[in-house]
């Protein structure tokens, strides 16, 4: 029969939950020891499970159940406590029942009994405490007797106690409950709602084999208080009158008691319930309501919910379409405009919702590590504690599924590797107690995980040792790397630096198989370690895998998609340049790059679109510029050259089809914007494909460049104009914002003004200049944004401030092009558009801010060098410096700027003072001590200005120093430094 | 068999398929080639959001690679068992839907050499022609290899 075929697999379902719930609760205990509520809850779990096991005459299940629940029972009455030794027989009896419902049609098979003579042992001291032994014996008018054990006895008479009645109901599943459509789940709850089930009885006779567990109707039965009268009983339950059966109970007041059950006349039930009530009173106010806790939710299934998240992208295509169709009559066709809007905004919505559907908490992975580091403390003769935050946060399905294993090697390594001994913690002045925590947060549209042990830290020493001893790197190599760039190390292949290969972690899978599987999700690892101090591990995911940012790439006139995890840099390869050569050695071709040589190949050999010979000449054809994109897998790089490079597309992943699972090649499908399909390029397939010899990167050039990340934190506030779209700015742009009533603002032209200080302040509507949404209307309140570090300063006119918030900002995604809009970031599911500033006052003020076109004809032929570490403003600066003519190349420190100034031609440098690893002037001094580069115009930039800090710059070899956002300055100074540097030179 | 089939061309012969089986015809297809993909799979298309795996089915009966054009006609099967896969086949033209009786079908005769019998479950004769029914599960089944 299906029916209980689908009854079961609910059941299954929400046992396990249970099962998960006792677990932690039981972890809980373990640590805290447990209040009231707790206890509650670990026996509200196993009665549920229990209680619908019996509705299939899953007899063991039931038992164990049963036997878990009477030590809960015990433990709730205070009449035994647990220790560690009787929560371990728990926690084994809950794995067995949790075996037992993964396979539950198997589970009459399963041998329990040492589980309940352990479980029966723990309650052993409770009947040694016990008040003489007394029996209860049940009889029902039939005589037919049922015997309580103490507990279920004394449930009884507590319920009798605070006026409950006592019924007994028989219910078969399907003629009973099917029928009316109810699942025994629900029923379940609902009877846990009004009352209490005492006992209950399958009649398992019925059952033969195992198959009749999914045919058989059998006849349930079951014990039950409430205060409820029998007929409120059967509406409440919505079973028939006359399956209940209301009972007597008479408890004889001598040494054991009977109770007696027999059918009860009504007058009798009301004499009786007068009674209760008189002598209760008192107590009646010490019992909690139970209040039934509606679950306002319901299962979907995957399927269904992927089948929607496509027909939703279809729409979103499909409005695309009707959008560019209907362009042309926007203006023409009165009303259509606003309802294209309409459209627009919630077809967007859809989408962002469907998304969140996908969303589960990370407790579904983290739930599990409180056991294991509690298996793992016996194992290792540790003390260890686990301390979980942030378990709420949310990530996409799949990369919940993903986490599980990488998570478990971290965290048994920082178990077996990172806390040391109790007795070698005391001897370091630490608590014998280690501590991992594990934690997560969201920052934008990424979550950050964290990994951490308060333990030995990494042996840094021992590390270099073992470097040398694998001969990754020459001792000079070492010399020169920091402790970071040293750590990365144990990302490497065949790593392990643990003196003894453990029983725990040393199962042959390295760090580096843990650095894949995240990458694989289109999230990054790292690895910060204080010796004697501890080690953490922070990863950093994506909330969603189904949309991935993507490059479109084409080949042979096909269009593939990159995804931009993989992509590490796009490379322009001149003809004659020498820096950048493609070569062939040996049959294959390489690129020359940063003094490396990469493995290069075409996308189209690859795929078998078109055969090349592996001859260069095709490169070396003068006029052709060749564009190479440097892809990363793993610690491994290569070059692709494809035909032609189109626009980053955010794309919605589709699984490969089943007849393409062997073409390594590709990692999925995807819809592109014009309807046609596409393949996602899948860059550690086509490596193999190509069968290129990847070795590590050695470099420690390339190293940094490898955990570059393209974002990067600010504190930013977040607005809107009159459209829906939020705006937003970095704080540390903004000096001030004005709440001002649109009558102070007055007309002058064209233009708008308001007085700020004494003086007029022209404003700009962002919506004037950047395409966003543009609506009327007629808010009392207004504000202004007064921007600070440009020099004529002009106001941003909003109509609501939202928020100031601290988001990880990726400049790499520009997903949304548009001038006056330098990136994109979310914040609360919504899309943020960040402003550059620059270029808004350039469209709105052309007057101040314009580029004089003299300079740009001069310009033509330098290239300058930026060294900034915020790739905020070193996208503002590239895009104004580019917008004059210079050619850019950018550092993120100054180590960088050094390296590339001994490799490349630069005719000028613009270096911010406050960076990483070396700062502005420490670049400055390495310059101008430099016989080949002493003699470089350089500008210092910053956000900071005074006095004292000009003088520092000047004192180090600085030519001007100038703030970041005043272009029209920093470009005077820029061509002023030139022309001095370049005059001194020739004079 | 007995009762409806699709008919549908492929190299001016006449074939069928149990209606049953078929979800819909779609007429000038788009489709992307996938390079490396095995020879029986002509492309992908996008069939309103789902990503349909199109099949050539000359390379199954007749041991060879079909030429297709840029915007072929294609047969859509219903998906049955495996929830979120389509798969379809490239056709010349369709034809009509018949109404065939048990008795005008019988095996596939062993006199045609060029039609790879394995892939073609019975023949059913009507009075001016023959029409070879595809055995679909041997074609889009589980394991399609072909050698």
């Amino acid at each position: 029969m299906l029916q209980n075929e689908e009854f079961i697999q609910e059941f299954v379902e929400e046992a396990r939950l249970h099962i998960e719930q006792v677990e932690s609760d039981l972890l809980v205990m373990a640590g805290a020891g447990g209040d009231g509520e707790l206890i509650n809850r670990l026996f509200r779990s196993v009665h549920s499970i229990k209680g619908t096991a019996g509705f299939f005459g899953l007899d063991n299940i039931v038992k164990l159940a049963h036997a878990i629940e009477n030590v809960f029972g015990a433990v709730r009455n205070n009449k035994i406590g647990l220790n560690d030794s009787s929560i371990d027989t728990l926690l084994k009896a809950n794995d067995c029942l949790r075996d037992m419902v993964d396979n539950v049609l198997d589970s009459p098979n399963f041998d329990i009994s040492s589980y309940l003579d352990e479980l029966s042992a723990i309650l052993e001291g409770q009947s040694a405490k016990a008040s003489p032994k007394s029996l209860i014996e049940i009889r029902d008018n039939r005589s037919k007797e049922l015997y309580l054990d103490e507990n279920q006895q004394e449930r009884i008479e507590s319920a009798l106690e605070h006026g409950h009645r006592l019924y007994r109901i028989k219910l078969r599943l399907h003629k009973d409950l099917d029928k009316r459509g109810i699942s025994p789940i629900a029923f379940f709850s609902k009877i846990q709602s009004i009352g209490q089930i005492l006992v209950s009885h399958s009649d398992v006779s019925e059952i033969e084999g195992l198959d009749d567990v999914l045919k058989s109707d059998i006849e349930y039965t079951f014990l039950f208080t409430t205060v409820l009268e029998r007929n409120l009983v059967a509406l409440a339950l919505e079973i028939p009158e006359d399956s209940i059966q209301e009972l007597s109970v008479e408890i004889k007041p001598n040494k054991y008691k009977e109770v007696l059950l027999e059918d009860k006349q009504p007058e009798k039930a009301d004499k009786e319930r007068s009674n209760n009530i008189q002598s209760n009173k008192p107590q009646a106010h010490n019992r909690k309501t139970t209040t039934l806790a509606i679950e306002d939710s319901i299962r979907v299934p995957i399927d269904l919910l992927n089948d929607i998240m496509n027909l939703a992208s279809e729409l979103v295509l499909g409005r695309n379409q009707l959008l560019r169709a209907l362009e042309a009559y926007r203006k023409k066709v009165e009303g259509l405009d606003s309802i294209l809007q309409n459209i627009d905004h919630i077809t967007t919505q859809l989408q962002e919702r469907i998304m969140q559907t996908r969303m589960q908490p990370l407790v579904n992975v983290f739930n599990k590590f409180p056991r294991m580091i509690r298996d793992l403390s016996r194992q290792l003769g540790k003390e260890m504690k686990l301390k979980i935050t942030g378990a709420q946060v949310e990530l996409d399905k799949s990369i919940i599924e993903g986490l599980g294993d990488p998570l478990t090697h971290l965290i048994r390594n920082a178990a077996d590797h990172g806390i040391e001994k109790p007795e070698d913690r005391e001897r370091a002045g630490k608590n014998r107690e280690g501590i991992i925590a594990l934690g997560a947060y969201q920052e934008g549209s990424h979550v950050t995980i964290l990994i951490s042990d308060d333990g030995a830290g990494i042996n840094i020493e021992a590390l270099k040792a073992k470097i040398l001893e694998k001969e990754l790197r020459t001792p000079q190599e070492l010399a020169t790397m920091d402790e970071k760039e040293i750590l990365e190390h144990i990302f490497m292949p065949g790593f392990s630096t643990a003196k003894n290969v453990t029983d725990v972690s040393g199962r042959g899978v390295g760090m580096d198989v843990v650095r894949t599987n995240i990458e694989k999700l289109g999230g990054t690892i790292d690895i910060d370690s204080q010796s004697g101090q501890g080690t953490t591990f922070k990863l950093n995911l994506p909330l969603t895998l189904a949309i991935i940012s993507c490059l479109i790439v084409e080949a042979e006139g096909q269009k593939f998609a990159l995804p931009q995890v993989n992509l590490q840099e796009m490379v322009r390869v001149k003809p004659g340049d020498k820096d950048r050569r493609i070569e062939n050695v040996s049959g294959s071709l390489v690129l020359r790059f940063r003094g490396n040589l990469l493995p290069i190949v075409k996308l189209s050999d690859v795929l078998g679109l078109s055969r090349s010979d592996q001859d260069t000449h095709e490169f070396n054809d003068p006029s052709k510029i060749i564009r190479v994109l440097i892809l990363k897998v793993g610690q491994h790089r290569y070059g692709l050259i494809v035909d032609a490079i189109h626009d980053d597309e955010e794309i919605l992943v589709k699984p490969l089809p089943k007849h393409l699972k062997d073409c390594k090649c590709y990692s999925g499908v995807t819809i592109l914007g014009d309807g046609r399909i596409a393949m996602i390029l899948d860059a550690d397939g086509i490596a193999d494909l190509a069968d290129l010899k990847l070795v590590d990167v050695k470099d420690t050039k390339e190293q940094d460049e490898s955990n570059r990340t393209t974002s990067e934190e600010h504190t930013i506030i977040l607005f809107s104009c009159s459209g829906a779209e939020v705006l937003a700015l970095p704080l540390s742009m903004v000096s001030r914002v004005e709440e001002i009533s649109p009558e102070d603002i007055q007309q002058v032209g064209d233009k708008e003004y308001i007085e700020f200080r004494g003086r007029s302040l022209r404003l700009v509507r962002p919506e004037d200049y950047i395409p966003i949404s543009k609506k009327e209307y007629t808010d009392s309140k207004l504000y202004v944004i007064v921007p600070k570090l440009v020099k004529h300063p002009i106001g941003i006119l909003i109509r609501k401030v939202y928020d100031t918030a601290t988001i990880n900002i990726d400049y790499s995604q520009q997903d949304i092009k548009a001038h006056g809009v330098v990136g994109n970031t979310f914040w609360n599911g919504k899309i943020v558009l960040m402003l550059n500033l620059y270029q808004l006052f350039e469209m709105a003020a052309p007057e101040y801010y314009r580029t004089s076109d003299e300079s740009r004809a001069e310009a033509i032929n330098y290239t300058i060098l930026l060294a900034e570490d915020s790739s905020f403003f070193r996208r503002l600066e590239r895009e104004y410096l580019e917008e004059a003519g210079y050619k850019v190349l950018e550092a993120e420190n100054g180590k960088q700027a050094l390296n590339i100034l001994k490799e490349e031609k630069v005719d000028a440098l613009i270096s911010d003072i406050n960076m990483p690893v070396m700062d502005g002037l420490e670049l400055i001094s390495n310059i101008r001590k430099d016989e080949v580069l002493k003699n470089l115009p350089a500008i210092a930039v910053t956000s900071l200005f005074n006095d004292s800090q000009i003088k520092a710059g000047l004192d180090a070899g600085f030519d001007y120093y100038e703030i970041k956002l005043d272009k029209e300055k920093l470009l005077g100074k820029l061509d002023a430094a030139i022309r001095e540097r370049m005059s001194r030179n020739a004079g | 068999m007995q009762g409806k089939i699709l008919t549908f061309y492929l190299k001016g012969e006449l074939f069928g398929i149990d209606i049953k089986l078929v979800k819909e015809i779609n007429r000038k297809i788009n489709y992307t080639k996938v390079p490396g993909a095995p020879g029986f799979v002509v492309g992908l298309f996008n069939m309103r959001g789902q990503v349909v795996t199109v099949f050539d089915l000359v390379s199954f009966i007749y041991g060879k690679q079909g030429i297709v054009p840029d915007n072929p006609t294609c047969i859509i099967l219903k998906n049955h068992d495996n929830g979120s896969e389509y798969m379809g086949f490239v056709v010349d033209r369709p034809g009509d839907v018949l109404d065939v009786e048990e008795d005008w079908c019988e095996p596939m005769p062993g006199n045609i050499h060029h039609i790879d019998d394995r892939y073609i479950k019975e023949v059913v004769k009507l009075e001016d022609q023959l029409i070879m029914v595809i055995d679909a599960d041997k074609i889009f089944g589980e394991d399609v290899q072909l050698d």
